[in-house]
């Protein structure tokens, strides 16, 4: 062993040690990537589920008429807050959410009931789900 | 010891074996409490909607007892859902917003009608009191079984709707 030289040991464990790093910083590079999704996929089925169950609660006051409103929350993804789009299909009965976050995109869909008096629609101008009922 | 064009040490070797176990019980640690999470949301999910279902139901008066023209709010008139034999249960279902779930209706304990629900991995169940009636009531029904007469024709019981998925 010279003066100065650089031993194969260090080039080695250096080398060892940088893939140990690069391979764990990708892991949890997609382990965050996961964590975000499931945050989002989570939020949006957890709106989808509270705005049908609004609307399908609501039938308890159909012997009446009644103006009900329901804020829609916004969603939070990687530190940005946003509403949702919603989209009711009084047709079908169902109420979709869907959060277009800046690389994915998640849907999540639930079934109401209502009495046919009853109307849900959208406030877009200041983010309320609106329940009517017209006797 | 080193031996000549040996590459990697014992302590090395120890020492990646214990850092990869310690990765890995970190990871497994995680995955563990991924899947919690998403069993109580699945919990949560299927509660509120259960909740809602017994709200619906209880107030919507599709099947209430009707009193005087009146819906009588937490009344289950068993002849609506008990009319067709066997019992409707998609029409409750679809009433109660649980097309996709299965479902079981249960007065003070005997089924009014009921699916499997053994294959369910979640089930909630609620209970709530209600009072019952076969047919349209009066006030004056209501009074006598106020007053603890008899002739009481809506009955408290206790109704349990089971939600399984």
């Amino acid at each position: 062993m010279q003066r100065g030289q650089i031993s194969i040991d260090l080039i080695i464990a250096l080398i060892v040690v940088i893939m140990a790093a690069g391979s764990m910083a990708t892991v949890l590079d997609g382990y965050r990537a996961g964590q975000d999704k499931i945050l989002l996929e989570n939020q949006v089925r957890m709106e989808s589920l509270r705005l049908s169950n609004f609307i399908t609660a609501s039938q308890a006051m159909s012997d009446i008429n009644f103006y009900a409103v329901e804020p829609i929350s916004k969603i939070s993804y990687k530190g940005n807050l946003f509403y949702p789009e919603i989209i009711i299909r009084n047709d079908l009965n169902t109420i979709t959410v869907r959060a277009i976050a800046n690389d994915m995109n998640v849907d999540a869909n639930f079934g109401f009931s209502r009495q046919s008096s009853m109307t849900p629609e959208l406030d877009l101008v200041n983010n309320f789900l609106v329940v009517r009922n017209a006797r | 010891m080193r031996a000549k064009g040996q590459i990697f040490s014992m302590d090395f070797i120890i020492a990646m074996t214990i850092v990869i176990l310690g990765v890995g019980i970190l990871f497994a640690t995680a995955g563990i409490k991924n899947f919690e999470a998403k069993e109580t949301l699945v919990q949560n999910e299927l509660n509120e909607k259960t909740e809602t279902a017994l709200v619906a139901l209880m107030g919507g008066g599709q099947y209430n007892c009707v009193m005087n023209g009146n819906v009588l709010a937490y009344s289950l008139d068993l002849s609506k859902i008990g009319a067709s034999s066997p019992p409707n249960i998609a029409k409750l279902k679809s009433y109660t917003a649980l097309k996709d779930y299965n479902v079981s209706l249960e007065i003070s304990g005997s089924s009014l009608f009921g699916e499997d629900l053994s294959n369910a991995k979640n089930i909630v169940g609620i209970d709530v009191n209600v009072l019952t009636c076969n047919s349209a009531v009066t006030f004056a029904d209501l009074n006598k079984c106020l007053t603890g007469s008899m002739a009481c024709v809506l009955p408290k019981q206790k109704a349990t709707l089971r939600v399984g998925r």
